[in-house]
Formats: structure tokens, C-alpha cells, sequence
């Protein structure tokens, strides 16, 4: 067998503290496509940047067609033959397709002045071949998403290299452009190219990879066949998150259905895994009401503070951003979904990234697991008003806040959770609890807020005069949670809590998690650790491409041969 | 922020703190150089914190809009003078005192300075930043073409009768002592506004964290309104003081601003305590170095010291470390 095509030894990449490539050993052979695949973070695009040399490596070495490129300049190793694409394409915008391919420097500075007939001839060709020769002569500047890559693709095969680094060559285009692109890196791989893959979408890595390494924490852990990689328990940890030893009192608070461990008023108890789909978590709204216990008032909320003005309310408001929820209306909304959105497709610039996407609040935890990049944060972003919302409609109790800016939002009670916490760094810890009830007109019921806060969260009591970046990665994640609890939301949209978390820290995450539930709120969650989440799901949605490709209960999820090819996208 | 912004400038602050002097009169005059007595000594302290609080007055509008809304609002010298105008037409045209009219000054800024950013700041405030930039500076260029047409150009005064008194052998003139005493209260005011109510707050948390903001359901284009409306008040503030102790022409913003850029940069940008500490650190480098140096070579000084500190810490002396 002949060397292979690329070569990396024991390859390494630091950025500070961080080993974002820890001695990565991959050989790529000549004429196949190798795929690459690994949960988010896990040094994929990273690898490709250290070996194409736009980042310098910290150690080891790249070999690519017998030559040692380690430390070589970006350029020179295109020259070598070794090209690359990014995952977001970034044609010259005001050049026309055309142009876009012909000025590409295939001689190095040597190209000079005048484009040979020789280069145009394989400009047309490969516009020709990639089927955009249609937008030959438009700006580039104006083409789709998916014409950009393919554009991008045409640029990189006009230095004729022998080998393509491609990342996410499918990340938001549209499935019957993703197929004709599948196509025209079979037959170019048919012509002798060599192709090396990042992709999320494994219906790609499926239909056109030869072999597939796959990343986790900046080390490859398996690399085979498709097949064998799918079925591979360390896959699916890297995917699904671990099965870890949880915390006693976690697994008896969520595990456990027993009313009387849950303090009763856990919606409906947990949806028995598989019997509950039509209704999923009914029944919760009611016990809810009926409950007299005072854990669940562990939220502040109005609750709260009718309780410490001494007024005896057997019907209790439920928090409700202090006003509008009456415990009137309550019982009437077993079942019901707060916040609706239908049909919503929205992005950002001409990038589409949630398509068509229908999605309810529930009573207790609707989880919204996906693979990157598959629309996730940007669905929460839309339902909250921070992203605009393109087509479709969100109702939030019946009313249509579908053009409402996320202030207005966090007014009627529906508070988001972003993925970075967004606590104010600068600002203390009590100012940061304070800002959270920023749309609280009443002075007093913020101050009983932030007591109850502080109760729900005794670590940042000594805190308090602190600046938010001053604490820890879960004090802060506290703090994003308290912050949250204190715009009295009774929706909370939390994207990703346990994001960046020790894992020592996301039983907690989800113990929060779980509170904001008992204190009556509907949560969706988004959730990378699809196994911990289930734990504690009420509902689940999966979305991959932009789209709901599965919804009903954890239950229908629970042989996880389905749940994996849900979620790796195998048909 | 960062550095190229600060250092290109170099020129045009050169030639604007060198016009400073003569414009903020009386000072060269009334200092001989001598060899200091202690008397002579506390009579330049006594001037350099004068002058200073009040850049660090100027600089306060500035770097508040700049530390909320990321926004360099070069109008802001611009709004100044149309503060003092105003100012002076209704006090000759009413015969009020200038200080009873000093606060409606201030309301007539915030309302310009709300009207100005509707009108050209909130369009574009997710456009790349030298797009405000460069509106801020058609702002500019609008409001001192329009004193200019309605006021001429030729230096004007507010005749207000305040001299100087003594203490202790110190000469303290009365006009720029009064616009002292309007800056810090103007600073503790704006100071207990950010730290104490919940608008501040919200302006605050804005200002450290724009996304972050929205997500507890502060109307963050609200914000960005209320802050320039603020800092253009600020603005109104500072140059309703100018008159009480210099002449007024319609350029006078432009050297204010430039100094106030200076000290904005100096303090730390977005940094209240930095504006006035920037501000007291120019004015003692030019009134000590007015009297202790050859000519005007304290104008190099004030850019030695400005390029030193910005390479000790780029963030400028408070920078960074405290937003206020």
C-alpha cells in the first residue's frame, strides 16, 4: 500500500490552557474521502486550520504527498496541493462567480497580470461541472448560501489541489443542493481528488466517507467505518454525554416519580417512558395549584410575596412577571402550551438556519436536543424576540408577540437563558439579581425576589457585592439562573446551562432546572447531554437541518439505537 | 479601546491644546515665573484643579456614550457650543442669570441629543462603528455651521461682573470656581443616577453587556436613547459653564473636544472616575508646565505623558478595571 496522501503525527495545539489538539495521529489515504466527525468543541476545525498552517502546531508534524508542511505558510500549502475550504464561505462579494474562480492565484505570484486561456477554459469547466455555470456571471455577492459553497469549492479546485480539507461543506444548504454537492465530490473524488470532510449532517458521512475519525476532546477515539463508528459506545458518549455517576439526591428528585420524594408537584409525575405521548405531562397544573407545600414556592414569585404580606391565598398566583397570572386562570390550563410557535423559519442575513419549525411549550421540561449548528440556540433566539422571525407565528397565551422585542418578552413572562449565562461581568452580584427584575415596577416585590433568590442560592450570598466575573463557572451559571428567576418568567427558554459546566456542576444544572419547574414554569431546554437531559424531559424535540425531525415523549426515545440515528441524522 | 484610534489623532490634539491657553483666558497672565514660594505653588494647584474638573466636566458626556453605546460621538464639542449660545441668547434676551438658566440648557440638550440619535444614531447602531463615527461628525459640522449662520463667528461674552477673590494669597476666579463646583455636582449626580436606580443600572448592564441586557428585558435601543439623550445633556452642561469665565465662538467645541478626547482616552475610556482623573492629570500638566517650562513645551509633556500611559496600560488610568 502506498504512504497516504496526508499524514499527521501526534499533531498538537494549545491555546492557553486549552489542548483544543491533543497528539492527533490521522492518515488520510490517496483517492478516498475521509470523514470527520466529533461533538461541538471537540478541535475538528481546529486539526484542519494547525494542518493547512493557518495556525502554527504547538508540536508534532504534517506530512502531505511525502513532503513535510508543518509550519508552513497557508499559501504555500495550497500550492502544495492541499486546499481547503471554510465552514462559512466568504466569497468576493463584489466579483461575479466567474471572476470569483479566475482570480484565484493558481501560479502563486507568478500568476501575473493576464488570466490565461488555460485558466478560463478550467474556470468554466469546473462552473460546468459544479453546475453553478447558470450564476456564472452574477455578483457573487447575491448568490445562496449553498451556491456560496459551491462557489467557494470551484475556488479552492482551481489550484487543482490533490487534497480538499472541507468543513462542514453541507451546514445550511438546502437538501437538494446538499445532494447535488454530495455528487460532485463523488465524481471529483472519482477524477483522483482526495477529500477530507467535517461534517455534522452523518448522512454525508454515511453516503461518501470511506473512513471516519471521530473527535472528542481534541484526541481521535475511534476511527473506522461508518458503521462501526456508530455503533461504538465512545461515539455515543462523545454525543450523548456519558452516563456518569449522578448525585443520590438528583436521581431520587428526578428519577424517582413518588410524589412524596417530589414534594408533589413535579407535573404528572415523569411521562412513564412510553405510554404517555398523546398528553404528555398532564395533570401537572393542578397539583401545582393543590399544593401547599412551601418548597415550591422555593421560586420567588409573587407567590412570594403574597405569602410574606400575610394574605392567605389558597389560589396562588403563579410568578407570572408579577402581575398578569392569576391563579384563576390556572386550572383551566392543564395541558396548555404558553408559548406556541408555528411554523417559524427565521436565520441570520440569507442564512436560513430554522425552517418551518413548530414547537410548544409544555407543562414541566420540553427538551430541544439537535446536533450542531442544526438550529437550536437561533429557534430559542426567535421564540424570545432576539432573533427576528422571518415566517410563522409565536403566541404566548394566545396573544401574537411574533414581532415583540425581547424586552417586551421578558415583560409578559417569557425569559431566556443564553448560552453564555450573559451576566453583567462588571456589575455585582446583587445588581446583576437586581437587573433581573428590571421590569418589575414594584420596588418591594423586587426586593422579596432577590430574598427568595438568595434562599434559592446560598452560595452567592457571601457574593453579593462581588463582581459577576469574579465568580466561578457554576457560581456564575447561578447567577444567570437567580437573574433569570428574578424576571418572575412563568416560560423560561434555557439554551445550553450546563455549556462549559465541570460535570460535577450539571447535575446541579438540571436540579435548577427542575426548580423552575416546580415553581410552575414551562421550560424548554436545550441540551447537548441528550442523556442527562432525558432524565429529566418532559417532551423532547430533536432538530437537525433547521427542522423538527422527531417530538413526542422521552419515552418513544428510549431504545437509543432510534435516538442515535434521530440524532446523527441515519435514515 | 483601541490604540490607533487614540495615537492618529496625535495632530490635531497638538493644535488644539496649543489654542487652548488663549482661549481659556486669564490663566498665562496671572502666573509669573519665578522660583515658587508655597504661595505661588498652591496658586497653580488651585488652576490646575479648576482647569481640570473642568475637562474632566467636558469629558464625562463623552465617554458615557462611548462606554454605553460603543458610539464616538464627535458632536459632542458641537453640542456644547450650542449650550452656550443658548444660554447666553436667553440670558441677554430674558435678563434671567445664566446659572437660573443653566438647567434649562441642560433639558434643551438632552432634547437635541434624543432627537440626534433617533435621527441618525439608531439607524445605524449595529452598522460597523466608523459609520456613527462619521455621522457623529456631520453632527458636528451641521450644529457649528448653523451657530456660525445665526451667531457669527466672532468671539462673543457673557458680561456677568465676576472677578476674583483672594484666600490666603490664592486668587480664585469666581467663573471658573462656579463651573467647578456645577461639574462635581454634576458627576456626583450622574454617579448616584448609575449606581442607585434602576435605569442606571439598566445603563450600566447595558454598557458591560449589550446581549446580556436584552435578555432581562431591558429595551436596549431605549437605553441607547436615554444615554445619548444623557451624555448630550452632559454636553449642555459643560458648555453652559464655559461662558461664565471665557468669550464664546462657535469653534470653541472643537478644542474642547479634542482635550476632552485626550482625557477620555487618558482616564480610560467608558470610565467615569477616569474622565475626571484624565481631566485633572491634563490640567496639572498644562498649568505646571505652562509655568515651569519654556513656552508652550508643556504641550509635549501633556503627549509624553499621554503616550506613556497608553503603553503601560492601553486601557487608559482606569480602564478596564471600573466602569463607574
Amino acid at each position: 500500500m502506498s504512504p497516504p496522501l496526508l499524514e499527521t503525527d501526534e499533531l498538537v495545539k494549545t491555546f492557553g490552557s486549552l489542548v483544543a489538539n491533543d497528539g492527533i495521529s490521522l492518515a488520510v489515504e490517496g483517492g478516498s474521502i475521509h470523514g470527520i466527525m466529533g461533538p461541538n468543541g471537540s478541535g475538528k476545525s481546529t486539526f484542519f486550520n494547525t494542518v493547512t498552517g493557518f495556525y502554527s502546531p504547538d508540536g508534532g508534524a504534517v506530512r502531505f504527498d511525502g513532503h513535510d508542511v508543518s509550519g508552513k505558510s497557508p499559501d504555500e500549502i495550497a500550492r502544495h496541493g492541499l486546499g481547503r475550504t471554510f465552514q462559512i464561505p466568504s466569497p468576493f462579494e463584489d466579483l461575479t462567480v466567474r471572476e470569483n474562480l479566475l482570480a484565484v492565484f493558481t501560479d502563486g505570484i507568478r500568476s501575473g497580470l493576464r488570466v490565461r486561456e488555460q485558466k478560463r477554459q478550467r474556470a468554466d469547466e469546473l462552473l460546468d461541472l459544479l453546475e453553478i455555470d447558470h450564476i456564472a456571471h452574477q455578483d457573487a455577492g447575491g448568490i445562496s448560501g449553498g451556491q456560496e459553497k459551491l462557489v467557494e469549492l470551484g475556488r479552492i479546485l482551481m489550484l487543482e489541489p490533490a487534497c480538499v480539507l472541507l468543513d462542514e461543506p453541507t451546514a445550511g444548504v438546502n437538501p437538494s443542493l446538499r445532494n447535488r454537492l454530495l455528487d460532485h465530490l463523488v465524481t471529483l473524488n472519482d477524477r483522483g481528488t482526495t477529500f477530507v470532510i467535517i461534517e455534522h449532517d452523518m448522512r454525508v458521512i454515511a453516503d461518501i466517507c470511506d473512513r471516519v475519525s471521530v473527535f472528542d476532546q481534541g484526541e481521535i477515539i475511534v476511527e473506522d467505518d461508518f458503521e462501526s463508528v456508530t455503533n461504538d459506545e465512545r461515539v455515543r458518549s462523545a454525543y450523548l454525554g456519558g452516563s456518569a455517576e449522578h448525585d443520590a439526591s438528583l436521581e431520587t428528585l428526578i428519577a424517582d416519580p413518588d410524589p412524596a420524594t417530589v414534594d408533589g408537584s413535579e407535573p404528572g409525575g415523569r411521562p412513564s417512558l412510553g405510554d404517555d405521548t398523546a398528553t404528555p405531562s398532564t395533570g401537572g397544573a393542578s397539583e401545582l395549584n393543590g399544593t401547599a407545600d412551601l418548597t415550591s414556592d422555593s421560586t420567588p414569585g409573587d407567590t412570594g410575596v403574597t405569602a410574606a404580606a400575610g394574605e392567605t391565598t389558597p389560589d396562588r398566583s403563579v410568578i407570572g412577571g408579577g402581575s398578569a397570572v392569576t391563579a384563576a386562570t390556572r386550572p383551566d390550563h392543564t395541558a396548555e402550551s404558553w408559548i406556541v410557535g408555528e411554523n417559524l423559519t427565521s436565520g441570520y442575513g440569507s442564512h436560513r438556519v430554522v425552517d418551518n419549525v413548530s414547537v410548544k411549550s409544555r407543562d414541566g421540561v420540553t427538551c430541544i436536543f439537535g446536533p450542531n449548528g442544526s438550529g437550536k440556540s437561533t429557534l430559542l433566539k426567535t421564540l424570545a424576540g432576539v432573533v427576528p422571525t422571518w415566517d410563522g407565528q409565536i403566541q404566548h397565551r394566545d396573544t401574537d408577540i411574533t414581532g415583540n422585542s425581547p424586552a417586551d418578552n421578558v415583560s409578559r413572562g417569557i425569559t431566556m437563558l443564553p448560552q453564555d449565562g450573559g451576566i453583567f461581568g462588571n456589575l455585582s452580584v446583587r445588581e446583576n439579581l437586581l437587573l433581573g427584575g428590571y421590569t418589575v415596577a414594584d420596588q418591594d416585590v423586587r426586593e422579596s425576589r432577590l430574598t427568595k433568590v438568595i434562599e434559592s442560592f446560598p452560595e452567592l450570598e457571601s457574593k453579593l457585592q462581588s463582581r459577576g466575573r469574579s465568580l466561578s463557572g457554576g457560581q456564575q451559571m447561578m447567577l444567570s439562573y437567580g437573574r433569570a428567576m428574578m424576571t418572575g418568567a412563568e416560560v423560561y427558554l434555557l439554551d445550553e446551562p450546563s455549556s462549559g459546566l465541570a460535570p460535577s456542576l450539571i447535575d446541579q444544572v438540571f436540579e435548577m432546572t427542575r426548580r423552575l419547574v416546580d415553581s410552575g414554569a414551562q421550560v424548554l431546554l436545550i441540551e447537548q447531554n441528550v442523556r442527562e437531559a432525558l432524565r429529566v424531559a418532559d417532551y423532547v424535540y430533536i432538530l437537525a437541518q433547521g427542522q423538527v425531525q422527531f417530538e413526542g415523549a422521552p419515552g418513544d426515545l428510549s431504545d437509543e439505537d432510534d435516538l442515535v440515528s434521530v440524532y446523527l441524522g441515519i435514515d | 479601546m483601541d490604540w490607533c484610534f487614540a495615537s492618529s489623532r496625535g495632530e490635531w490634539i497638538a493644535s488644539a491644546v496649543m489654542a487652548v491657553p488663549s482661549q481659556l483666558g486669564g490663566l498665562d497672565a496671572t502666573v509669573p515665573l519665578s522660583l515658587p514660594g508655597p504661595a505661588i505653588l498652591a496658586q497653580y494647584l488651585v488652576f490646575a484643579v479648576l482647569l481640570g474638573g473642568i475637562y474632566g466636566l467636558v469629558a464625562l458626556g463623552l465617554t458615557m456614550i462611548f462606554g454605553v453605546m460603543d458610539v464616538i460621538n464627535f458632536a459632542h464639542g458641537a453640542l456644547m457650543v450650542v449650550a452656550m449660545y443658548a444660554l447666553m441668547t436667553a440670558s441677554r434676551m430674558s435678563g434671567v442669570s445664566p446659572f437660573l438658566l443653566i438647567p434649562l440648557a441642560i433639558a434643551l440638550l438632552f432634547i437635541l441629543g434624543v432627537g440626534i440619535y433617533r435621527a441618525t444614531i439608531a439607524p445605524i447602531i449595529d452598522a460597523p462603528q466608523e459609520n456613527q463615527l462619521i455621522v457623529t461628525f456631520g453632527v458636528l459640522l451641521i450644529l457649528t455651521s448653523i451657530v456660525q449662520i445665526l451667531f457669527g463667528s466672532d468671539p462673543q461674552k457673557l458680561e456677568l461682573g465676576l472677578g476674583s477673590f483672594r484666600v490666603a494669597g490664592v486668587f480664585v476666579p469666581e467663573g471658573q470656581l462656579y463651573a467647578l463646583i456645577i461639574a462635581v455636582i454634576a458627576l456626583a449626580a450622574t454617579w448616584l443616577f448609575l449606581q442607585r436606580t434602576m435605569v442606571g443600572r439598566a445603563i450600566r448592564g447595558t454598557a458591560d453587556n449589550r446581549d446580556g441586557a436584552q435578555y432581562v428585558g431591558i429595551d436596549v435601543p431605549r437605553v441607547d436613547m436615554l444615554t445619548f439623550g444623557i451624555g448630550a445633556a452632559l454636553a449642555g452642561l459643560a458648555g453652559a459653564v464655559v461662558p461664565l469665565f471665557q468669550s464664546i465662538t462657535p469653534s470653541l467645541g472643537d478644542q474642547y473636544l479634542i482635550n476632552a478626547f485626550v482625557v477620555v482616552v487618558l482616564g480610560g475610556l467608558g470610565s467615569f472616575p477616569g474622565a475626571f482623573v484624565g481631566g485633572l492629570v491634563i490640567g496639572f500638566i498644562q498649568v505646571f508646565g505652562l509655568a515651569f517650562l519654556e513656552g508652550s513645551t508643556y504641550q509635549i509633556l501633556i503627549f509624553l505623558v499621554f503616550i506613556l500611559v497608553l503603553l503601560v496600560r492601553p486601557e487608559g488610568l482606569l480602564g478596564g478595571a471600573s466602569d463607574g
